[in-house]
């Protein structure tokens, strides 16, 4: 009796202590504030919490790693704004060009005019040797993700704020080295004391190398990561005085942690029924933008029945896109549209590199025509055949990735008005990407490449690209052979006029079109939820970069009320 | 006993050999290691580079073997999808993963004993239809499902109700954010959503297990006897009747917690705890085979253990069991 008295009297004082100390803290006062104001932890979930932290190895395959730690402790040479335009970074004072003298075409350079008050965190100098260190550790590191552009490098120089980079020929992406969407400038004089193979390290080393609005203090795998306010920021400080990134994989368990306060923003993958929850809550703010993913339906133009142009024009009339869009993007994002370029988004680069080439609607009688033309003949079973064989296309995506899932239903029924049948034959990502696609084991595939802001169409498309048992490392699956194209895209590489090269990429889409590789569907949106009732920006309102930049630069603008 | 221990121990090491190779068979079959290091804009040459900088370029046999020789002298290699050493990564969430077991572990076992050992002696009464039902639902509902639904009800509206500034229970990690060192009762408030989850299924398979372990004790002849003797109930419950039943109870036990090593994938996730489960998803997914084989023999080295406790318990339970 004596001992259950005592048991219920220590589980009495343990539930007063757990809520004694859920009372500890006050609420936040919630007066509105016009100004920003200086203090507070902001806790932001990530869903796909970065696993290392080496800014040149296969860690930065990781979006995460870059909008965590990455985009908001180190400095920049060009920068990406919130709309995916190429903007100078504190860092320097301008973006070179050929009327400002900031680029020769022969032999190639870029020539920077640093900020003179740009300084790391310990108050040195940001210098061209730092620029210089980082393309020799980019070169240096055996298991470096990638030295594109990097290797075509000669020599970097300079003084007195100058930076010059010498390049062996032109190179027109060259605005995304040490910047532009996920490149940056590391700093020499750190501990790792001017090393330039930096396979393995980094883990700790990346504390040391602080050149922007905050700097990381601590990092656990998997769990969370700590950046504090840079004190030495040479720009407007931040007001938040710590960012912490809590590891929460599960949409669900975000949108509990949000509703306890546990967190205070998160950026998930987008979702109707997350969509439909958040915009539930009074406190979320919620923003979804049309990102630079984009999702399309590439063919593969050596497997029958897609082999045939025939069936892939007529799969183009087939589908109504904008009814498929409408069920299962703008319940997330209202303004969302139909994309009608095979190699980029509307939303990039002011669309200058995506004409309007597929403005398709469903049309059925087309697609059928299409196809009789093409000697197909419908059967009785409503289907066409040819030569014996029914018009039965293999349709891949991701298995559980539930919108591309629901796609391909609504893609079914609208192609069987037609008389195609899809057969779905969905594998893991896994199997998808790293097996299928590189044997070139797909018919119809449904996924999303990365559009860039300043393109370059080579690596996925070239006709020698073309993965082959003798060399299996192309990436252009779907055999896309063009002659004309191909030129035009080894051109549009070296091509520093910014008018022709345009043209180029033009070109090349046309082309696509022509040959009916794909069929683009539209931008995969990108979504932030931060609790207003808790947070504000100086800029008005939150805003983000729905691609590579994602929400890091606009992080040193929020504040707590 | 000591004979006995040391036969088990060596058994365990041809046994952790052939765990090895089938896990690292299994991997390499089914994942490729080398395209998770690949970036969309790398040519085949730089690729061709990457594989040979992580020793990708080798066979598998010689693969395995390396690993196999350097694991046997203490060095467990390097992760690549974390870039660490494999030894620390593991230790840290071995270590996280016990910190969320051990005490649902233990009240598990005795709520699961005391509910056994009540159903069984008044089997049929209201409290044992009780008692069954809820261990079938405990039984049948997801854990994941049920994890949210605990974040849902503990977390968020019991804040709501009581008016708090935060949560009683916190919902995700298991310290509060920038405060890794180790406070007591902010430990406690973020470990109480996931250790009732993992308890519920827990006390509801082992209860269910013990009351018919002991249902089959209660109506024995030897048990009978104590009654006829005049033994208090109490007595013959206890150490007549329970002793016996919790044989069972013990292998299930073992085998289970040498299971729960291997982290508690599920609960994990929901309540972003960084254990075992995590760290072992993450790298099957990837096909990080030094860090799935080194796990892979931490976990089998658990379950060969505990299964050896139990043995070791079912001698001390019951004295007729001899280790010859």
């Amino acid at each position: 009796m004596r001992g259950r008295k005592m048991f219920g009297l220590v589980a009495l004082l343990l539930v007063l202590a757990l809520v004694g100390s859920a009372c500890q803290r006050e609420p936040s006062p919630r007066q509105p504030e016009v100004e920003g104001k200086p203090g507070g932890t902001l806790v932001f979930a990530a869903e796909q919490f970065p696993k290392c932290l080496n800014p040149i190895t296969s860690c930065t395959n990781a979006s995460w790693l870059h909008w965590t730690a990455l985009l908001t402790t180190l400095p920049q040479l060009v920068a990406l704004d919130a709309d995916n335009n190429y903007i100078p970074s504190p860092l320097i004072e301008e973006i070179p060009t050929l009327d400002n003298g900031g680029l020769t075409e022969s032999p190639f350079t870029v020539t920077y005019q640093l900020n003179p008050d740009a300084v790391w965190s310990d108050g040195s100098p940001i210098t061209f040797e730092d620029v210089k260190y980082t393309w020799q550790a980019i070169m240096g590191t055996p298991d470096a993700a990638d030295t594109t552009g990097y290797d075509k490098i000669k020599d970097i120089t300079g003084s007195d704020g100058e930076l010059v980079i010498e390049f062996t020929e032109p190179y027109a992406p060259w605005r995304d080295l040490f910047g532009g969407g996920i490149d940056y400038v590391f700093k020499k004089d750190s501990d790792l004391a001017g090393d330039t193979n930096l396979s393995g390290k980094m883990q700790e080393d990346l504390a040391g190398m602080c050149g922007a609005a905050f700097c990381l203090e601590s990092f656990t795998a998997d769990q969370e990561m700590v950046l504090v306010r840079n004190e030495n920021y040479w720009e407007d400080k931040a007001f938040l005085e710590r960012i912490v990134y809590r590891s929460i994989s599960d949409s669900t368990a975000e949108i509990n942690a949000f509703r306890t306060d546990e967190i205070q923003a998160f950026y998930p993958q987008e979702s109707v029924e997350l969509a439909q929850q958040v915009r539930a809550i009074d406190t979320a703010f919620f923003l979804a933008k049309g990102g630079t993913q984009y999702q399309g339906l590439w063919f593969n133009l050596d497997q029958p029945p897609t082999n045939d142009k025939a069936v892939r024009e007529a799969m183009i009339f087939a589908l109504d896109r904008e009814a498929a869009l409408n069920q299962i993007l703008v319940p997330i994002q209202e303004d969302a549209v139909v994309n009608h370029c095979l190699m980029s988004v509307p939303g990039l680069a002011g669309g200058k590199y995506c004409p309007e080439l597929f403005e398709t609607e469903q049309d059925v009688a087309k697609a059928q025509q299409i196809l009789e033309a093409g000697g197909w003949a419908k059967g009785t079973d409503g289907i066409y055949a040819k030569g014996g064989q029914r018009l039965v296309i293999p349709f891949q995506t991701t298995a559980g990735n539930k919108g591309r899932e629901d796609l391909q239903t609504i893609f079914q029924a609208q192609a069987k008005e037609v008389g195609i049948e899809l057969r779905i034959d969905n594998s893991d990502s896994t199997t998808l990407f790293q097996t299928r696609m590189p044997a070139r084991d797909f018919n119809m595939a449904l996924f999303a490449f990365v559009a860039s802001p300043d393109p370059s169409l080579t690596v996925n498309w070239h006709q020698d690209q073309i993965p082959t048992a003798a060399s299996p490392g192309g990436q252009n699956y779907y055999g896309w052979r063009n002659a004309r194209a191909s030129e035009l895209m080894v051109e549009s590489d070296q091509e520093l006029n910014d008018e022709a090269r345009t043209e180029a990429i033009v070109e090349i889409q046309e082309l696509a079109r022509e040959d009916a590789v794909g069929v683009p569907l539209w931008a995969k949106p990108a979504i932030l939820v931060v609790n207003e009732s808790r947070l504000a920006t100086t800029e008005g309102e939150f805003d983000f970069n729905p691609g590579q930049g994602g929400f890091s630069h606009q992080l040193k603008f929020w504040f707590f009320k | 006993m000591l004979y006995f221990i040391t036969r088990r121990l060596l058994f365990a090491i041809p046994l952790l050999f052939i765990i090895s190779v089938m896990i690292f068979t299994f991997l390499n079959l089914s994942t490729d290691i080398a395209q998770s290091l690949r970036n969309p804009r790398m040519t085949a040459e730089q690729f061709a580079k990457v594989k040979e900088a992580y020793g990708l370029d080798k066979t598998g046999p010689a693969r395995y073997f390396s690993w196999l020789g350097n694991f046997v002298r203490g060095d467990w290699g390097t992760s690549f999808i974390y870039q660490a050493p494999v030894a620390p990564l593991i230790k840290e969430r071995l270590k996280n993963t016990l910190m969320l077991m051990a005490l649902p572990l233990v009240l598990s076992v005795l709520l699961a004993i005391g509910i056994g050992v009540f159903s069984a002696v008044r089997p049929y009464s209201k409290l044992d239809y009780t008692f069954t039902g809820f261990s079938f639902l405990g039984i049948s509902v997801p854990i994941f499902w049920f994890g949210l639904l605990l974040q849902l009800f503990l977390g968020f509206y019991l804040k709501e109700w009581l008016r708090l500034s935060e949560p009683v229970f916190f919902t995700s990690g298991m310290h509060s954010p920038g405060r890794p060192e180790f406070e007591l009762m902010d430990f406690l408030r973020h470990a109480a959503l996931p250790s009732m989850a993992l308890m519920v299924q827990l006390v509801a398979g082992w209860g269910r297990f013990e009351r018919s372990s002991m249902l089959e004790v209660v109506n024995a002849d030897y048990v009978r006897t104590a009654r006829a003797k005049g033994l208090k109930e109490r007595k013959v419950v206890f150490k007549h009747s329970l002793r016996n039943a919790l044989i069972p109870l013990v292998t299930v036990v073992a085998i289970d917690i040498g299971l729960l090593f291997g982290g508690l994938i599920v609960t994990e996730q929901v309540f972003a705890w960084p254990g075992m489960g995590t760290l072992i998803l993450s790298a099957l997914v990837a096909g990080d085979y030094p860090l799935v084989l080194s796990a892979g023999m931490v976990i089998a080295f658990a379950v060969a253990f505990f299964n050896l406790t139990a043995d070791v318990m079912y001698g001390i339970l019951d004295p007729r069991i001899r280790y010859d």
